[in-house]
């Protein structure tokens, strides 16, 4: 990643989306970034955390999105350009902040960057994070691709810093996660200490004072739709003479250029950079110049709905296609088909449809599985024998964000909801109210500690009964294995204890368990279930992809095999344990050494009783 | 004029780096070249897949029925993605199986990959490659990808030939690394004789 630092305009490097974000945040010459991981942002902060040092970025992993808002905020009304990004759903944790530094303005250029997830990836819905923009009155910038992700977010320090307004800066998946030639542009000479000027009331927003902040900001809001028309982020493109005027933005831009191209549709095409405020001059005189009207966008009907009032509003008599009348959808990314079908349907242009091929054949599912050697494995494996050891009637399990979400597949079955960070623990506090079930709830530990602690301290105080499993594999593993507060890096972060934490809550039964010690895990676990109260259980283990990454270095990777002598072909392993590294070949049940880490959990006779699981010798 | 590969696989087999050697063949030949990825939820064992558009594409997926040269680095997988290949397009297939695990769990069998090909799409033109074999007579079994890749580029359907992705992979690997994916790539390409 340190190409990322090099001064020479011009010079061109093929990088990902979020990774050209990164290079943005080093032209824009930002003192301080921040974030919470999260997919399809994750790779931003991956970068960052490697060239922090060497540009003098301040840049941190934070505890939370909130958090990391709000160290930006400090720092741009410090008078330093900051820069704070998550995934569209870190927004919603964020918003508190968020809706209330509009008002109050920045100092410092500060761009907040949601990566938005449309067709859900990896994320648990697809909300449209414009509105989020809408909903603040603050500007909103749309990149295309990885160079518009680095020159527009640099274009976005200077809206912020003009107008004293923070802007929201939205990436889809595939604009964040697509790979092309980027060039750069010169480096912008990083400050390192800002200057708090204390004024007077301008960021203490008691009632009095926003009164006048919201005035304020509707007037900045006026004068950039008013003058923000083409240059950077805007533009007009005439393909022969057109029948037709496209408003689009983001992805949706890249996919109609192609089938425009493809099929020399007579089009012109206003492609939008700054989709909040509507650019208004500009698209007054696209108005004027294209009766008919085509939007197409991802998502929500946001531009287009932005439009049909303004040619209501004006008194236009432009005709608008879009979604509000049924020619695109209002879920999922888009794609070549969905774009041709809908501007089909307007323009009858007999774009060839798609020809579809079906398999005869259904082919066996790849869901995401946890990986061969993650503790999470056997810890679910554990907990699923310790209920039935204890005869636990129909427990419900309240699982989190992580790797650990699939506990929800076969054949662990440990999820019976799972909807926002630490809801694993709201959830539990709930059903401790309304059930008498017996409550177990998984959490990570980046996720205990992004929001895991409130509630925690809600069931202390208010008497909720629950066994919470913290799932510590010392890292943020599912977004690439970023680090977080219950890790220490030596003269950089210091080391947060969970079980400090839980024990100063006031929870008494708390206690800590190798999970690759699968009787003393399912001991500790019994123990748990006969708790009254709240009782947490830190199953602490190495992430088995950082695991794996260490002993590989090392040569000590020694993968098992299955002794067919021995094998009674009972199937435990394979069903209820479960690892992808076991296969079926000719009726005998054996291990594949490649996908193997060694970790040995399968050996132990919970797992297989009659020991027939070795250390593979070499040839056998 | 655009060219269009898939690659895909199982989470840890390589895909990603694959095809950013493939996209840096392309790049390093002058030509734009425009990469989808998919990250997260499949570290490991999960389907993964990419998409690479060497030309003046904008958009980064392939539309349907536009894959010129589909690489699959696992059979199953192969399947899952053939139906995105155009007409008269190609499959180079890696011929080692990984199982995935919801086969043990509903004691099903892996299918007959080469059988489903033929049935569903007959006279499709496709290569099965025994990567992992020849991975490992290229010194490193982790080099399976670029045998595969060593094949699809020998079949002179891409824009780029191995010069480019030796340069590719130059700029990638050091050492032993470096070494066993030029023997791969090397050996990989010898499989196919246009």
């Amino acid at each position: 990643m340190k190409e990322l630092l090099q001064d020479s305009p011009g010079s061109k490097l093929f990088l990902l989306g979020n990774e050209a974000v990164a290079r943005g945040v080093v032209e824009a010459g930002v003192s301080v970034a921040a974030t919470y991981p999260g997919t399809p942002s994750s790779e931003v902060g991956d970068a960052l955390y490697q060239i922090a040092r060497e540009s003098g970025i301040n840049f941190e992993f934070s505890v939370n999105e909130k958090v990391a808002l709000e160290i930006a905020f400090a720092a741009s009304i410090s008078g330093l350009r900051s820069f704070v990004f998550m995934k569209h759903v870190g927004l919603n944790v964020a918003s508190d902040p968020f809706m209330s530094i509009a008002y109050t303005g920045v100092k410092g250029g500060m761009v907040i960057m949601s990566a938005d997830d449309p067709s859900m990836f990896s994320s648990q819905n697809e909300q449209d994070n414009r509105n989020f923009a809408q909903f603040a009155h603050i500007p909103l910038i749309e990149p295309s691709n990885p160079q518009e992700a680095k020159d527009f977010l640099v274009e976005a320090f200077e809206l912020s810093e003009n107008e004293g307004v923070p802007v929201l800066f939205r990436t889809t998946t595939r604009v964040s996660h697509q790979r092309t030639n980027v060039e750069l542009s010169p480096i912008r000479k990083t400050k390192t200490v800002g200057q708090f000027e204390h004024n007077s009331g301008k960021y203490v927003s008691l009632p009095v004072n926003a009164r006048g902040l919201r005035k304020k900001l509707e007037d900045k809001m006026f004068r950039i739709a008013v003058s923000y028309g083409k240059g950077v982020l805007n533009r007009v493109e005439n393909n022969g003479t057109p029948e037709y005027g496209i408003i689009t933005s983001g992805e949706a831009y890249n996919i109609v250029s192609d089938v425009v191209q493809r099929n020399g549709l007579k089009v012109s095409i206003l492609k939008l950079g700054l989709t909040n405020p509507l650019p208004r001059t500009m698209v007054e005189e696209f108005l004027d110049v294209n009766e008919k009207i085509i939007v197409v966008e991802e998502l929500d009907p946001f531009l287009e709905a932005k439009v049909r009032s303004l040619v209501q509003s004006t008194e236009r008599k432009n005709k608008v296609y879009g979604k509000l009348d049924d020619h695109f959808p209002s879920m999922y990314e888009f794609n070549y088909e969905v774009v041709s079908e809908g501007l089909d349907s307007i323009m009858h242009t007999n774009i060839p449809t798609k020809v579809s091929f079906e398999l005869t054949k259904e082919l066996p599912p790849r869901p995401p599985v946890l990986c061969p050697g993650c503790p999470h494995r056997a810890t679910y494996y554990a907990m699923k024998r310790a209920v039935k050891m204890m005869k636990v009637k129909d427990p419900i399990y309240a699982s989190d964000i992580g790797c650990y979400s699939l506990g929800f597949y076969e054949p662990f079955n440990e999820g019976d909801t799972m909807i926002s960070m630490g809801s694993s623990e709201g959830i539990a506090n709930g059903l401790s109210k309304a059930v008498d079930n017996q409550i177990i709830s998984f959490i990570g530990d980046s996720t205990f500690f992004h929001s895991g602690i409130p509630p925690l301290i809600n069931a202390v105080h208010n008497g909720a009964k629950y066994l919470l499993i913290v799932m510590d594999n010392g890292t943020t593993a599912m977004t690439g294995q970023q680090p977080n507060p219950g890790v220490s890096t030596p003269g950089v972060n210091g080391q947060v204890s969970i079980e400090s934490v839980a024990k100063s809550i006031g929870v008494n039964f708390v206690r800590t368990v190798d999970p690759y010690d699968l009787g003393t895990t399912l001991r500790t676990m019994t123990d748990a279930l006969k708790q009254d109260g709240v009782s947490v259980i830190v199953a602490r283990r190495e992430c088995a992809i950082l695991r794996d990454a260490r002993l590989r270095a090392q040569g000590e990777i020694h993968p098992y095999a299955v002794n067919q002598d021995k094998c009674s072909k009972c199937m435990n392993c394979v069903e209820n344990f479960a690892c992808p590294a076991f296969f079926i070949s000719d009726g005998k049940i054996d291990i594949n050494p490649t996908l193997c880490d060694g970790c040995g959990v399968c050996a132990e006779p919970y797992v297989c009783p009659f020991r027939a699981i070795e250390v593979r010798q070499n040839g056998s | 004029m655009i060219v269009n590969l898939k690659i895909c696989g199982v989470g840890g087999q390589g895909v990603i780096t694959t095809g950013i050697i493939a996209s840096e063949a392309g790049i390093s030949r002058g030509l734009n070249v425009v990469m989808s990825e998919i990250h997260g939820l499949a570290q490991r064992g999960g389907a993964v897949s990419v998409d690479i558009r060497f030309g003046d594409a904008l958009g980064s997926m392939i539309p349907e029925n536009r894959c010129d040269i589909l690489v699959a680095l696992e059979p199953v997988e192969a399947l899952r993605n053939v139906s995105r290949i155009k007409e008269g397009g190609l499959a180079l297939i890696g011929a080692e199986r990984i199982p995935p695990i919801s086969l043990g769990i509903s004691g099903k069998e892996y299918p007959d990959v080469e059988s489903v090909l033929k049935e569903n799409y007959p006279g499709m033109r496709y290569l099965m490659v025994n990567s992992d074999e020849i991975a490992k007579q290229a010194g490193n079994p982790r080099t399976s990808n670029t045998v595969i890749l060593g094949a699809a580029i020998a079949t002179g359907v891409l824009p780029v030939d191995l010069q480019d992705v030796m340069r590719a992979l130059d700029s990638r690997f050091t050492g032993e690394m470096l070494e066993s994916n030029k023997k791969a790539l090397g050996l990989g390409a010898k499989l196919v004789t246009v």
